[in-house]
């Protein structure tokens, strides 16, 4: 209740500030203005030319300006979004109506665009930025608000996580320029570079935990993306990848307005892989038994421990339907804006509710916002911003951590559920996790920004800006006796808490020189604390007394802290992982007649996570633009209404990599015999330096028939130099990696967007918005280092100098051999061989996609709109490496539907070669995880229908009965149909990660992964 | 209850001092992340050091080596298991025919040596200890050597192997450098062994609060000798640590026990909230609440399916019908002894026999093994021949260390004395009784020459 409570107030003081217009005694002109749909247009602003009378529409769409002297007046009507109407009227002693139906229009070129530490109109912008609006993020219901990203912009490649409640995504932004270093954009929320790591707090239950989840998508107001060195160059060492700027609402001028959003949904999976029943796995497994020359009933697993083949025979346990569920989400929104001349404010709060498609999973969170802009005189301003966010994250095992993974693998249709007695099965059993385990994740964010603008003179503008990001995990982990094959409970608390401090300041001039040439500066200095306060090696317990988590009880949480720290293994750290940073940057932007366009920035940044060696780098960048359709031999045309050439070339830099790593450093870890333990931990490099990308953009923005074709082309190409590699370390070291700066990487590629008014006419409108993007990657060098020297572990992809980022390093698999239906490879020079050998791999795929994008089209008619969203990837492998497991040797795995086509007798002209029990029946293979082939690499191409939304907006003389000012109503789906040819599953791929590297290696590379899910909300929107 | 928030501060304060020493107040981007000391904190004095010296510990007692790892691979690898339905990783080991991947097997390799790289990091900065210099550097070398020998006894073909040990062995670490890896023969790396265990055996005190003491390293150094067949040596040195009398026979039921066995020489100490060893001899063998992965043969157990062994009771054949698993690892906490008095008197006795010298001696040794193990119904005369005691010796070795992972070595070792003891049918020096180094080792240096795999069933 506490947190309410300044809430409750602020909004009393709000309501009590709202100003009311008072009205002079002379003419006047009022009127209405409203869009296509005769809906009024709230906000919209109205100024008479050549006066400072200016006014903003009320919630009615209604203007009125008084105290006007007989005449005629030219009055500009303006609103985002729609094309600048002017009207001519004359004025006389009474009032005068001057209605308003504004078009929207498809290329605004003074749009506001929020730039890194700035604004522009959309005219002024010379990098590649695309922006995404607040209201594309909220139509999916999606785990976190960034997979609504998906097919929204050119040269961003969304891949969502899973359907599991809270999953993050991975974003590329023009293909990978890293890769052992994180290779994800750089976020920032209204100015504060935020904590996204999704290992900050490891890599648990094979869900990597989403900061970003934290996020309120129903705040947002745009997304803006930072793509070439032009824009994202400000950002300057952290620019590489790409930045994603996030602007949350803000309070409007007008008069007060509430809005209120609610959404409820159902989902499942959108996809899942077929395996055989009970009878028929114990079938495959007496085939492959018979197949070893066996004779009698053949064995059963390790793991089926003393269960006969008679029990076995009576169960045909459906573990995937006892894990799975329809899931249900609620999602409740409520905000309020308001805006005089002095206080403007944006309050909202929301609740949501998202149980998943896997039972016992569900991500349920609460959150508050208000944005404050208080301009008490002409040269002072400030904006206050607070963003709170407690999220409740129930967690299941997944992947290899069990769970649904379990179902793909060793839980076996042959294994109970239950015991006799009506107690959990002790065979592999899914089921009894989730029964027993007691998991939740807590996270709370303080998301919070302080910024005060001092105009001291004319046109130059000093800000300072103060922000905090405070996030703070705990992850709580109960783990019965039974479930853990001991006698006693366990429980594991994780406590997290992760601060970042961020402090920006700058000044901008702006310096008209004539009616043509302007100038603009800008000059800053930022600087960045993070670091945890945490508990590295968590608090963890287990006894008698243990009975529940520690969430539940605290007094078990102190005597397990008073057991560790006696025998001195507590360790807690305020300052973990802490890493500054500091930067000076300025930008000058030129511009000659609203044509020519040229800007100049350079940032110099110094951070903690390099040795004196290398403390500093450098980043400059250029860009220009052009507008060759204001030439004198193109401004009349009647085709060509806009038409935008731009370039820029700069540096930008990434390090995204753990502190600490330049020198030689020793941590403390548990204890041994009672006493502390200080371990040595990396392998210092003290050459250590920035990721450095040489990146060129070239584009061409245009539009044509006066705005009904409009898009834009780019082309890129980015060279990234000294990118890290943890690896190519020698094992009897006794470390396994090390950072080096050894790599070379090249993207390039091409961007299109383009869309289309197609049809439009009073009542109907047809609009497609087509965006699609190829990249091109290639590993240019890597210095001595051999593609095993980077991988390994849980990834099936390599680096290899020629080819892309995660090249799919396997052997080829030629075919089965009819006559003994023994698998047929390729050696390393293309020749059969019946003998597998690890030596025989080379690179033959990739994990890369050719082309991503998105297609929607938008069909309105009166107050109806169907809006659909393909996405698609085309191009690129996908590989299944749960199925070297699920196809291959038969072990104590399940077994998929596909095995049908398998070798049975000579002959056979089939998939898959005849089933064994022992590796060493295919010659040379080791193991059955060694069975690694293009048997299961797959073309990952896929086109999905990621959105279908049906809404209608009640017409506006409906619900003024209501006293409201809309309504609309709608229903969404998400990913109902998905065309792909991958047999396993889903083919969006983006499973549990290891490590930063995993996650550039290895999206496209299934292990058990959960599925995407398939989802149908309903919901109503209002504002009153 | 009462807590001790005393400890917990007490801890917290300790902490924090050695933090604040190494961060101060620098300047804003020299700030280090806190819990990453630089060398000169952390080894700013001896009790660092004695901490680095702590955390080679800890991985000699982890999951990688003898928490379990050392021991199930080496059960696996030898015949006692029966492993016809192991899978993945295990499949490959039991298979004799582990390969460049495996991170059950390469997991452990790198840890090891990282156990290294922590006893060469004391050994290089023993100018910071004072009063504990020697006893540190003894420390060290005995990790080190004890390490080494448990990395050539996997990765390399045995001691014997070829006429001069000049076979491939395994990279011998002697410094912190971060270098490529190139095997040293497997004499350099013996020989290296005893360096290092003969300058711990000297510098290293009689008791040592539960770290390695003399008698470690001599049980150690006499251990090595057997495993060379040096039964000269090996009797020396497992006779000096039998006549301190500092160590006597406890019961089976002691051997893993938390509170500790009264013939340990090393163990792996168990501290409550502390340290937990053994967890990964557990994963794989404990058997109270289901079948134990790994579970041993019918004739194994028919061996110690006796009417008077009493090491019967430490099987089970019963509890899961047509499956035979151990009992010894069914707690909740144990200690894991790596060096213990069974293993000095078994030494001690076959050498004895194998030198044909002081033959009451290695009878009464075994009488002593045996006396415990039948309940005292079973002998041997005191005049037995060496041959007798020798069969007795091998026998009740294959009995005692069951699930300890000691019979591999058995294997190789009397393999190199020209006799194929393998029940499985492999000839002891077939390819695949080694483990493939991993892919790493090639990677980083590509002229790193790899075992030859599997051929050996």
């Amino acid at each position: 209740m506490k947190k309410l409570y300044p809430i409750k107030l602020c909004l009393l003081m709000l309501f009590a500030l709202c100003t009311l217009t008072t009205y002079a005694q002379t003419g006047s002109i009022s009127g209405k203005i409203v869009d296509d749909s005769k809906l009024p247009i709230p906000g919209a602003s109205v100024q008479v030319d050549g006066t400072q009378k200016l006014t903003v529409t009320d919630n009615d769409g209604n203007y009125r300006i008084t105290g006007l002297t007989s005449g005629t007046y030219t009055l500009t009507a303006k609103f985002i979004g729609f094309a600048t109407l002017k009207q001519t009227v004359t004025v006389g002693s009474t009032n005068v109506t001057a209605n308003f139906n504004l078009k929207g229009e498809q290329t605004n070129l003074n749009e506001v665009i929020v730039v890194g530490y700035g604004t522009q109109t959309k005219r002024e912008v010379t990098g590649a930025i695309s922006k995404v609006s607040g209201d594309k993020l909220t139509s999916l219901p999606t785990p976190s608000f960034e997979a609504s990203l998906q097919g929204q912009a050119p040269g961003v490649q969304v891949t969502q996580g899973s359907g599991l409640a809270g999953s993050g995504s991975v974003i590329r932004i023009r293909g990978i320029g890293s890769i052992s270093a994180g290779g994800d954009p750089l976020y920032v929320v209204d100015g504060i570079p935020i904590t996204s790591d999704p290992f900050i707090t490891g890599n648990r239950g094979a869900m990597n935990q989403n900061p970003l989840a934290t996020i309120n998508p129903n705040d947002i107001e745009s997304v803006e993306i930072l793509k070439d060195a032009g824009a994202a160059g400000i950002y300057g060492s952290r620019g590489a990848n790409g930045v994603i700027l996030i602007t949350t609402k803000r309070g409007k001028t007008g008069k007060p307005r509430f809005s209120l959003s609610t959404k409820y949904g159902l989902s499942t999976y959108a996809n899942r892989p077929d395996f055989v029943t009970g009878a028929e796995w114990l079938q495959l497994r007496q085939e492959a038994w018979n197949n070893d020359g066996n004779t009698g009933q053949a064995s059963l697993p390790t793991a089926a421990g003393a269960m006969t083949w008679a029990q076995a025979q009576q169960n045909n346990t459906d573990w995937w339907g006892i894990l799975t569920q329809t899931g249900k989400s609620n999602d409740q929104a409520f905000s309020f804006s308001q805006g005089t001349e002095k206080i403007k404010s944006y309050v909202s709060a929301n609740y949501s509710d998202n149980q998943s498609f896997l039972v016992g999973n569900s991500y349920e969170r609460y959150g508050f916002r208000t944005n404050f802009d208080i301009k008490p005189t002409t040269y002072f301003s400030t904006s206050i911003n607070v963003g709170y966010d407690k999220g409740i994250n129930k967690r299941v095992n997944a992947a290899w951590g069990g769970g649904l993974g379990d179902a793909m693998s060793t839980a076996l249709p042959i294994y109970p559920v239950y015991n006799t007695d009506g107690s959990f099965a002790n065979t592999p059993n899914p089921a009894r996790n989730i029964g027993l385990l007691d998991w939740k994740t807590r996270n709370e964010r303080l998301l919070a920004g302080i910024t005060m603008e001092l105009i001291p003179v004319k046109n130059l503008s000093i800000k300072g800006s103060f922000n905090m990001d405070n996030l703070d995990v705990q992850d709580n982990i109960y783990t019965p006796a039974v479930l853990r094959n001991a006698t006693t409970n366990s429980a594991t608390l994780y406590p997290t808490k992760i601060f970042n401090r961020n402090f920006s300041g700058t000044a901008t001039y702006d310096w008209q020189l004539d009616s043509k040439n302007k100038l603009k500066f800008l000059i800053g200095t930022e600087s960045q604390l993070s670091y945890q306060n945490t508990y590295p090696n968590g608090i963890s317990a287990d006894g008698a007394n243990i009975d529940g988590p520690f969430s539940e009880n605290k007094t078990n949480l102190y005597l397990a802290m008073q057991g560790l720290a006696a025998s001195n293994s507590l360790l807690y750290y305020s300052g973990f992982r802490r890493d500054t940073f500091a930067s000076l940057f300025a930008r000058i932007n030129y511009s000659f007649d609203n044509k020519y366009y040229l800007e100049i920035l350079a940032r110099r940044d110094g951070s903690s996570k390099f040795g004196p060696e290398n403390k500093y780098g450098y980043f400059p960048a250029a860009s220009a633009s052009w507008y060759i359709n204001q030439e004198d031999f193109l401004k009349d045309s009647k085709v060509i209404s806009n038409l935008k050439l731009r370039a820029s070339y700069g540096l930008v830099g990434s390090a995204s990599f753990p502190p600490a790593q330049y020198y030689q450093n020793f941590q403390f870890s548990g204890s041994y015999n009672g006493q502390p333990v200080l371990f040595p931990t990396n392998v210092a490099n003290p050459a250590l330096k920035w990721e450095e990308g040489r990146n060129l953009d070239l584009g061409l923005d245009f539009g044509l028939f006066n705005g009904r074709i409009t898009g834009e082309f780019s082309y890129y190409k980015k060279n990234t130099k000294g990118a890290l590699i943890n690896g190519g370390i020698s094992p009897s070291t006794g470390f396994a990696t090390g950072y080096l700066n050894v790599g070379e990487i090249l993207n390039e590629g091409y961007e299109l967007s383009l869309n289309t008014i197609n049809i439009q006419s009073d009542n109907f409108k047809w609009v497609t918005r087509l965006n699609a993007s190829k990249n091109y990657n290639e590993v240019l060098s890597l210095g001595s280092l051999t593609p095993d020297a980077v991988g390994g572990g849980t990834n099936d992809t390599r680096i290899a100098v020629g080819y892309p980022i995660g090249t799919n390093y396997l052997v080829r698999f030629k075919g089965v051999d009819p006559a003994d239906g023994l698998p047929i490879w390729l050696d390393k020079d293309g020749f059969e061989t019946k003998t597998f050998s690890l030596d025989n791999r080379v690179p033959v795929g990739k994990i890369l996609p050719d082309y991503v994008g998105g297609l929607t089209n938008t069909f309105s008619y009166k107050g109806f709109e169907l809006n659909t969203l393909f996405t698609f990837a085309i191009g690129g492998n996908l590989y299944d490496a749960s199925a070297k497991r699920q196809l291959g040797i038969v072990t104590d795995w399940n077994i998929r539907t596909d095995i049908a086509n398998r070798w049975r007798k000579p002959g056979d002209v089939a998939d898959f070669p005849r089933l064994t029990l022992n590796p060493s029946t295919y010659a040379g293979l080791s193991s059955e995880w060694q069975y690694n082939s293009t048997m299961f690499l797959y073309d990952a191409t896929f086109v999905r229908l990621r959105e279908v939304t049906l809404s209608y907006n009640v017409p506006a003389n409906f619900i003024k009965r209501l006293r409201l000012q809309s309504l609309k109503i709608f229903a969404t789906g998400m990913n109902l149909l998905t065309f792909s040819k991958y047999p396993g599953g889903d083919p969006e791929i983006a499973r549990d990660f290891e490590n930063p590297q995993d996650r550039n290696m290895s999206p496209n590379v299934t292990y058990l992964t959960t599925p995407q899910q398939k989802s149908l909300t309903f919901g109503l929107s209002t504002s009153f | 209850m009462k807590i001790n928030y005393k400890n917990i501060l007490k801890s917290f304060l300790i902490l924090s001092v050695i933090t604040v020493i190494g961060t101060g107040c620098e300047k804003f981007l020299e700030t280090p992340p806190i819990e990453s000391l630089p060398k000169d904190v952390a080894i700013a004095d001896e009790t660092g050091l004695k901490s680095v010296m702590n955390s080679a510990y800890q991985i000699v007692g982890g999951g990688n080596m003898f928490g379990g790892k050392i021991q199930a691979i080496n059960e696996m690898l030898a015949d006692q298991i029966n492993g016809s339905l192991l899978s993945g990783d295990f499949g490959e080991i039991y298979g004799r025919k582990t390969s460049v991947f495996g991170d059950y097997k390469n997991g452990m390799y790198t840890d090891m040596y990282q156990t290294i790289f922590r006893a060469n990091t004391v050994l290089e900065n023993l100018d910071k200890a004072t009063t504990m210099r020697d006893n540190l550097e003894g420390q060290a070398k005995f990790i080190r050597a004890l390490t080494h020998f448990q990395v050539v006894q996997l990765f390399a073909q045995p001691y014997g192997f070829s006429t001069d040990n000049s076979h491939l062995g395994v990279p011998i670490r002697t410094s912190t450098s971060i270098d490529q890896g190139v095997r040293a023969t497997v004499k350099q790396v013996y020989d290296q062994i005893i360096a290092d265990l003969k300058i711990a055996e000297v510098k290293l005190p009689d008791d040592n609060g539960g770290y390695a003491t003399k008698w470690a390293a001599k049980a150690l150094l006499a251990k090595v000798y057997f495993q060379m067949n040096d039964f000269a040596n090996a009797y020396i040195y497992s006779n000096q640590v039998i006549a301190s009398n500092k160590f006597v026979l406890d019961t089976y039921a002691s051997r893993f026990s938390t509170t500790g066995s009264k013939e340990s020489i090393f163990r792996i100490i168990y501290t409550n909230g502390g340290y937990e060893p053994g967890g990964e001899l557990r994963n794989q063998f404990r058997s109270d609440f289901n079948a134990s992965t790994l579970r041993f043969t019918t004739d194994f157990f028919a061996s110690v399916n006796t009417p008077n062994d009493t090491r019967k009771a430490l099987f089970d054949n019963v509890k899961y019908p047509g499956i035979i698993v151990t009992k010894k690892y069914n707690f909740d906490h144990i200690e894991v002894p790596v060096l213990y008095l069974t293993d000095m008197k078994l030494i001690r006795a076959e050498s004895a026999a194998e030198t044909g010298t002081n033959l009451t001696v290695g009878a009464q040794d075994i009488n002593d093994i045996l006396t415990r193990a039948y309940a005292g119904t079973k002998s041997i005369p005191l005049a037995s021949s060496a041959s007798l005691i020798k069969s007795n010796a091998r026998f009740e070795r294959s009995i005692e260390f069951a699930g300890e992972g000691n019979r591999i070595s058995e294997i190789k070792r009397i393999g190199a004395k020209g006799e194929n003891i393998d029940k499985r049918g492999a000839v002891w020096n077939c390819p695949g009784l080694t483990l493939q180094f991993p892919q790493g080792e090639m990677a980083s240096n590509t002229s790193f020459q790899r075992n030859v795999e599997g051929g050996c069933n």
